[in-house]
């Protein structure tokens, strides 16, 4: 086909041929970060002290129930704190009454990551596109992840419509670069790149208990809500075997697993009436729990809004 | 209350980029598009010619500050503003998708080339310069024509002048909406009217050289099947779309700085959007620690 004449080119500014494709930009599913406001690596991964805003918003009440937003949608009964105390952002705006997990932000590694500045919203019409990466940020995992995070992920995603990338648009796959991880660095398209364990991997928190640079308020808090909550580390976290990670999940007799997190509930103080009961999905077994007892749940990973370390 | 517009080098900053368009030969500079610029392409109709224009001459200005009429320049000058827009803002690698339409392939096929490369490869010619025995010459008479004469032949008893100018984005924006554009543009640009179509042609060779349409046919051949591909890549509805993406996130940053240091939205629109997205991203950072 002869080619249109010059004016008609101006005029119409059309393909030569109707069948013709028009070159499209290609959609961007998230918004490009300015240089200024990225952080540099070692700063992601400074441990900092977990905001244990979650202890501190219990109400005063004897025994409230605090929805656990997970894939089993287990129900923990917390009881009611000793005394309040808040630390929390002025801007949240988390309303009274049951609380869920989802403000918990342990270290700045997973808010690098998964839950801090890391948290991108794509674009409305782009919405759609995103649960498939998020599953796909899981696809490393070992087989265990991998089963439970892709329906995890979306649901999470349903919940929390914001995509999980970082500051440089793309993917990092902390829970999946940590050295011995068979599956670290498996993925080789280019938007979804793994970032070095040294930035990535979450710090301990014992350590991070420990922490000697640790904020003054956060460490009354924790002083103050170590009767109720204890985060501890599961047991050969640092020496597990490659493959193997549900193993200590398994052998953990006590605790909510929240990834590689144990969350041990412990005994309120006296005045605290006792903890009625964990509600959990048919899939998993109800496991009684007294005033001292523990009640074990996994959590699946990929989850955005958690902000807890993953394993 | 503190306000982003009590900082005295907030809306002003400095040019991105600076260019040479390629027609008119004027220097330009690019500034920093700032919230304003992203409402007006969000908030026009899409793909429309009074947008490029409109962002043209926002974000265009002489080296000396002075507004620009691109009312009056060349299809060509904007077209190729807007992809040194995009080389600045964006950067110069310019990638796109496309599918072969192959019966049973449909194979994804990545087009990728150089903005810079391809304005090179559209490089204008100077008038003055004998074409297929034409000579193309400035008017003195009217500035902004030009006259073709053909090249001495005594072989003709007289001699034959035309007379031409390029066509205007005004030209283009006043034929856009007719039946017959090319028509409406060979009345407003080639005198005399009326000329046959052969004698037209040879104008129209003329203005295309010395403004050759950056809008046209790329072809290529499927790496899976060996179909020849063609798509056709207009820059200004390309670019447009591109810079339409980016500002889809004008209003979470809104939201999120009037949330946060309670400013108001005309001071969030004025600043210069990578200072905005930088505050946005370090508001959104503060609000997850």
């Amino acid at each position: 086909m002869a080619a249109p004449s010059y004016l008609r080119q101006i005029a119409t500014r059309q393909a030569t041929e109707p069948g013709h494709a028009m070159l499209a930009p290609r959609r961007i599913l998230f918004r490009p970060i300015p240089s200024l406001a990225s952080r540099p690596l070692e700063m992601e991964a400074e441990p900092t002290p977990p905001r244990l805003a979650l202890a501190s918003r219990i109400p005063q009440a004897a025994a409230t129930p605090m929805a656990v937003s997970s894939p089993i949608d287990a129900e923990l009964h917390m009881p009611a704190a000793p005394r309040e105390r808040e630390l929390r952002h002025p801007e949240s705006s988390v309303p009274e009454g049951p609380r869920t997990l989802l403000s918990a932000t342990p270290n700045a590694a997973d808010q690098g990551t998964l839950d801090g500045p890391a948290r991108r919203q794509a674009p409305t019409v782009n919405r759609p596109f995103a649960p498939s990466l998020v599953e796909h940020a899981g696809s490393g995992s070992n087989a265990r992840d991998r089963t439970s995070a892709a329906p995890a992920a979306h649901r999470a995603e349903l919940a929390h419509p914001e995509p999980v990338r970082d500051a440089t648009g793309i993917f990092h796959l902390a829970i999946d670069t940590k050295p011995g991880n068979p599956n670290a660095g498996r993925d080789r398209r280019p938007v979804f790149a793994a970032e070095g364990p040294a930035s990535q991997a979450p710090p301990r928190v014992d350590q991070r208990l420990r922490g000697t640079e640790m904020p003054r308020a956060a460490a009354e808090l924790i002083t103050a809500k170590e009767d109720r909550i204890l985060l501890t580390p599961p047991p050969n976290r640092g020496l597990r075997e490659p493959g193997a990670s549900t193993k200590p999940r398994e052998a953990a007799s006590g605790g909510v697993h929240i990834g590689s997190l144990e969350v041990h509930v412990t005994a309120p103080p006296v005045t605290v009436p006792p903890v009625t009961a964990v509600s959990l999905p048919p899939s998993f077994p109800p496991s009684p729990v007294t005033r001292s007892g523990r009640a074990s749940a996994p959590l699946a990973r990929g989850f955005p809004g958690f902000g807890l370390v993953q394993s | 209350m503190y306000s982003p517009a009590d900082v005295e080098l907030g809306s002003h900053p400095t040019a991105a980029a600076s260019c040479r368009l390629p027609v008119s030969g004027l220097f330009m500079e690019i500034r920093h598009p700032t919230g304003h610029e992203e409402m007006l392409l969000l908030e026009r109709p899409a793909q429309s010619a009074e947008v490029a224009v409109a962002l043209a001459q926002r974000l265009g200005r002489t080296a000396d500050g002075a507004a620009i009429a691109w009312l009056e320049l060349s299809v060509t000058d904007l077209d190729a503003f807007l992809l040194y827009i995009r080389q600045a803002l964006i950067g110069d690698r310019l990638t796109a998708d496309v599918w072969c339409r192959a019966p049973d392939c449909g194979s994804r096929i990545e087009i990728s080339f150089s903005v810079a490369a391809y304005l090179q490869r559209y490089q204008p010619t100077r008038s003055g310069k004998p074409r297929r025995g034409w000579i193309v010459a400035t008017s003195h008479e009217e500035p902004g024509w030009f006259r073709l004469t053909p090249k001495p032949n005594p072989a003709r008893s007289r001699s034959l002048e035309l007379r031409f100018r390029l066509p205007t984005i005004g030209d283009a924006l006043a034929a856009t909406n007719l039946s017959d554009g090319e028509q409406e543009l060979a009345r407003r640009c080639i005198r005399p009217e009326n000329l046959p179509l052969r004698t037209r042609r040879i104008i129209e060779a003329a203005m295309e050289a010395m403004a050759p349409p950056l809008s046209g046919d790329l072809e290529g051949i499927c790496p899976d099947c060996g179909a020849r591909v063609t798509v056709y890549f207009d820059p200004r509805q390309f670019c447009l779309q591109e810079f339409r993406n980016r500002a889809a996130f004008v209003y979470e940053d809104i939201d999120t700085l009037a949330q946060r240091y309670c400013w108001s939205e005309h001071a969030i629109l004025a600043m210069p959007n990578t200072r905005r997205s930088s505050y946005a991203e370090l508001a959104r950072q503060k609000r997850y620690v």
